[in-house]
């Protein structure tokens, strides 16, 4: 009666710990859409590269060929209608959506990042304060409040970075801000705190990298929200200045022939079309791989 | 429904985007007020008679002056007088825009709404059949293209293509009894600037009823011996509409936004267009005048939204 | 006695999984008689609740009813057509759940709820179904019931949403009502009320009760007649009081031990049964209790028991039974409760 039981092998106890970020790649790898997104985006920022040593034709040279040629041999995609190249100006169209719809971003993530954060935790008057500019914010039509900053500071790339951004910057700070404030209750915060952690370090090492989930979910649907703003802008005559192309000018610039060259609206607007669809595509399979509620 | 409660909360909201109006048409009189060159200067108007037309304006007194008075015309309502059309009032014609817009917005928020869900609901009942996979990537595409892209392919099909039927009518005429019967005047603008948010609706709907549909009060109905379109309609519906009602808000705004561009397209005669000419003819006070009818719509906009939240959601009460 | 009114033969539910075949309930036979009240015992992933889905055919999926009848007045109900099912569910059989809360539906008004199962099923017009859901909700003692019929059930606290769900279940005066756990999610003085509501309901209308609950407790202030249920499979079944007095399936037994009792003595420690529930994608060979059961014998490894009548009315499946336990292995003095500790019969002293 006293003999100790001998204990039958059976399998490892616990399955192999894995991380959330591993385990957000090993979904997204799975996830079809995605990927595929992921490759056509690759091959974007390699035509934008390429778009800096070769094109075709020099984007901004007239007359290259007869306007209102269509697709040939010489010219991949035609001709527009001040006899440009389409494909060269499509390439170099790429560079501008990369750089708006990326850079916008990143000035939307260091602008709405840190004021979420600060609004999330400390509260008080600055919570109040930055609650009521954003909702300011939201008061106009963001494209309206756009349009007149470009107005005002002049068309340039950089004026139109700005001007989205500043109407972009409030869905992020809003997230981060409500992050902050599910994350502040949780108990291994209260443990650093207690331990006598500064705020910056509280925030940025232990809420920020929480949070970090959702924000690059956020920051990955506003690229192709911010392309297809300055698609709208271009569209209405105040996007990148021209010789620049873009794709938004381009599908206006073709509206005008749709009836005998549409060639030239439908290259931009597909170009166009796939680069959001591929990110958006991407911004999901993300949205899913880092969704904690899923299991597998 | 209407408690005192909501009725207080309503006036409340009354009061905000009132103030939300003023604050934002301040901003634009200030703004506008450091732009280079307005109408009169590009009309190449000299001497007395440019001197009058200042006058004429108040536009030769101190910018305070100008901007109290600025106020006090806009609690009363006056949005002052055209730059480019000489005494013609704003205030009406941003009305009759506000409205325009209005009207083509609220049919766009209606195709989306009810196109959105519908196949959301078809999608999410098919689950992972070929039809669930078409209006998935239909969607997906829907909401991926832009809206002049989509109007602009509207038009080459119904305008181009298929002339004869339609006959190139794309007139949009306020106060048509006709413009719901021409394919042209409201449904294909209303329909480009649906879309996209119908896209996202379908999809949102469809993540919800799938959700919805493992919830323990399905099976009660199920246990209950309910008919299966009784289920789905009644019981999980209802519950999926609350999430589309809340992402409402940021919808209508989009569609607000879209009308910009569309109506430009289209030539419909709301506020976006107005925005556009108005910028090119740097008639700043219907630039003032276009964005305090923005606000306005804005403000009302996200008031009904937040109200018809109530409606839909009993436990919501304010 | 008279004709049971439900019999079920050798049912079997499996859910086929990524990794395999769950056998949650796997041969599970037993028969329901008129106005009894029946509790079907066992602890989380036993298959009790699995099995009262499978009665009404509302297992979800990936989980489907694989074999077995299910006899209700002679209609095997797993071969009725959708449409006669649906008949059946909430007029004839109806099925009330565990948490009233996720139970039911947040925008619908509670009385209408209500009365939608009865119009789901009888020719009554909404008006009249709507003032006999009052009725119902005054029937199950819930206060100023026709204000409380128009609130939502958020409004509601939760004894009384469990009352409205038991009211939902009695609308259309069922012959059989099957309650999964409905006191599980309550405080326990409502608990309390709520078990005698159902108590009391059984006799006035006369419809018989399947009681499923982990808690012994409930069984025995309740159910007449019990069904002990572990790792799919019924153990042990028979009547509440013979089977409280006396059980024959060491895992019954074990269950019967853990309930702390008020007058046990201070040293005495909280027993718990050894062990977890077992995985059901790979069951134990043999009796499936074999890995905890303080009592096995070498035959508990390799062969599995099957349920026999080991007292009057009383089934049980296992080779040892507690009679002999108590008789040989001083069962009734035992301290340690181990898996084996009591045969000393462990699996590495196996000849196989």
């Amino acid at each position: 009666m006293a003999t100790p039981a001998t204990i039958v092998a059976s399998q490892p106890i616990a399955p192999e710990q894995a991380s959330l970020w591993s385990d957000a790649w090993r979904k997204l790898r799975r996830n079809r859409l995605a990927l595929a997104g992921a490759i056509y985006l690759t091959f974007v920022v390699a035509v934008a590269l390429t778009a800096l040593v070769y094109t075709p034709y020099p984007m901004a040279k007239v007359g290259v060929g007869i306007p209102y040629t269509g697709p040939s041999p010489e010219h991949l995609l035609g001709v527009d209608t001040i006899g440009r190249d389409v494909l060269s100006r499509l390439m170099v169209g790429a560079q501008v959506s990369l750089l708006v719809g990326v850079g916008t971003q990143l000035v939307v993530l260091a602008i709405g990042v840190p004021i979420g954060l600060g609004a999330g935790y400390f509260r008080g008057w600055f919570d109040q304060v930055m609650t009521f500019v954003i909702n300011l914010f939201y008061g106009v039509p963001n494209l309206l409040v756009a349009l007149i900053l470009v107005f005002l500071l002049g068309p340039s790339l950089t004026n139109i970075i700005v001007a989205i951004a500043s109407t972009g910057w409030m869905d992020m700070a809003r997230l981060v801000r409500g992050q902050t404030l599910s994350l502040r209750e949780r108990d291994f915060i209260e443990a650093s705190r207690a331990s006598g952690a500064r705020p910056a370090k509280i925030l940025f090492g232990h809420v920020l990298p929480n949070a970090l989930g959702p924000i690059i979910v956020q920051a990955t649907f506003g690229v192709p929200a911010a392309i297809l703003f300055e698609a709208f802008m271009s569209f209405l005559g105040l996007g990148v200045p021209p010789p620049m192309p873009s794709w938004g000018s381009m599908a206006a610039d073709g509206i005008v022939a749709i009836r005998i060259a549409a060639y030239m609206v439908v290259a931009p607007a597909l170009a166009l079309s796939l680069t959001l669809m591929a990110f958006n595509f991407v911004g999901d399979g993300l949205r899913d791989a880092l969704d904690p509620r899923q299991r597998r | 429904m209407f408690t005192r409660g909501t009725l207080i909360y309503i006036g409340q909201r009354l009061v905000l985007i009132t103030l939300a109006v003023l604050g934002v048409s301040s901003l634009v009189f200030v703004g506008v007020h450091r732009l280079p060159g307005d109408a009169l200067f590009s009309e190449h108007l000299h001497g007395t008679q440019y001197e009058l037309t200042l006058h004429h304006y108040g536009l030769d007194r101190p910018l305070w002056q100008q901007y109290v008075t600025f106020l006090w015309n806009m609690l009363h309502g006056d949005l002052g007088e055209s730059l480019v059309n000489r005494g013609v009032p704003i205030t009406p014609i941003v009305a009759r825009e506000m409205s325009v817009s209005a009207e083509v917005g609220m049919v766009a928020l209606i195709v989306t709404v009810g196109l959105g869900m519908s196949f959301g609901v078809i999608a999410a009942l098919r689950q992972n059949t070929w039809i669930d996979y078409v209006l998935s990537t239909t969607s997906v595409i829907g909401y991926s293209m832009p809206n002049f892209v989509i109007a602009t392919f509207l038009i080459l099909v119904f305008g181009v293509w298929l002339e004869n039927v339609t006959q190139g009518n794309f007139f949009y005429q306020i106060g048509w009894p006709g413009r719901y019967g021409s394919i042209g005047a409201i449904w294909l603008p209303a329909f480009a600037l649906g879309f996209p948010s119908a896209s996202i609706v379908a999809r949102m709907t469809r993540a919800s009823m799938l959700e919805i549909l493992q919830q323990d009060f399905i099976r009660t109905a199920r246990a209950k011996g309910l008919p299966t379109a009784t289920i789905t309609i009644r019981h999980a519906l209802r519950n999926a509409l609350i999430p589309v009602v809340t992402v409402l808000g940021p919808l209508a705004m989009a569609i607000i936004t879209g009308g910009v561009v569309v109506e430009n397209i289209f030539g419909i005669p709301g506020l976006g267009k107005e925005f556009a000419t108005s910028i090119l003819n740097r008639d700043y006070n219907v630039v003032i005048g276009v964005f305090t009818g923005y606000a306005a719509l804005v403000g009302l906009t996200n008031l009904g939204v937040d109200l018809l939240y109530v409606v839909i959601d009993p436990r919501i009460r304010y | 006695m008279a004709s049971p009114i439900l019999q079920v033969k050798d049912l079997r539910t499996e859910f086929t999984t990524h990794d395999g075949v769950v056998r949650a309930v796997d041969g599970v036979s037993f028969d329901l008689y008129p106005g009894e009240s029946l509790g079907i015992v066992g602890e989380s992933g036993s298959g009790k609740s699995v099995t009262a889905l499978s009665l009404l055919r509302l297992v979800p999926s990936p989980g489907r009813v694989v074999g077995g009848q299910v006899l209700f007045h002679n209609d095997d109900l797993l071969q009725l057509s959708d449409e006669d099912m649906r008949e059946i569910r909430g007029r004839d059989i109806a099925m009330i759940f565990q948490d009233p809360q996720s139970s039911l539906n947040p925008v619908l008004r509670t009385g209408f709820q209500i009365a939608e199962a009865m119009l789901a099923h009888q020719r009554a017009t909404r008006a009249q179904s709507l003032r006999r859901a009052v009725e119902l909700l005054k029937r199950v003692r819930i206060p100023a019931a026709e204000s409380r019929a128009r609130d939502y059930p958020h409004q509601l606290s939760g004894g009384m949403r469990q009352r409205a769900m038991i009211a939902m279940g009695l609308a259309n005066a069922p012959a059989i009502l099957i309650a999964d756990e409905p006191t599980t999610a309550l405080d326990v003085t409502v608990q309390a009320q709520i078990l005698e509501l159902l108590a009391d309901l059984n006799q006035e209308l006369g419809a018989a009760v399947v009681m499923i609950t982990h808690n012994m407790g409930v069984v025995a202030g309740l159910c007449t007649r019990v069904i002990v249920m572990y790792a799919g499979k019924i153990v042990e079944q028979g009547p509440v009081e013979q089977i409280f007095e006396n059980p024959q399936h060491p895992y019954t037994w074990s269950l019967l031990k853990s309930i702390p009792r008020v007058d046990s003595l201070r040293h005495e420690r909280l027993r718990s049964i050894e062990g977890i529930a077992p995985d059901l994608l790979r069951p134990p060979r043999g009796c499936r209790f074999h890995p905890r059961c303080p009592f096995r014998v070498e035959k508990c490894f390799s062969e599995e028991p099957s349920l026999k009548e080991v007292k009057p009315d009383q089934l049980a499946s296992c080779w040892v039974t507690m009679d002999r336990a108590r008789a040989e292995m001083g069962a009734d003095t035992l301290l340690d409760i181990r898996p084996g500790a009591a045969s000393g019969v462990h699996p590495g002293e196996l000849v196989d």
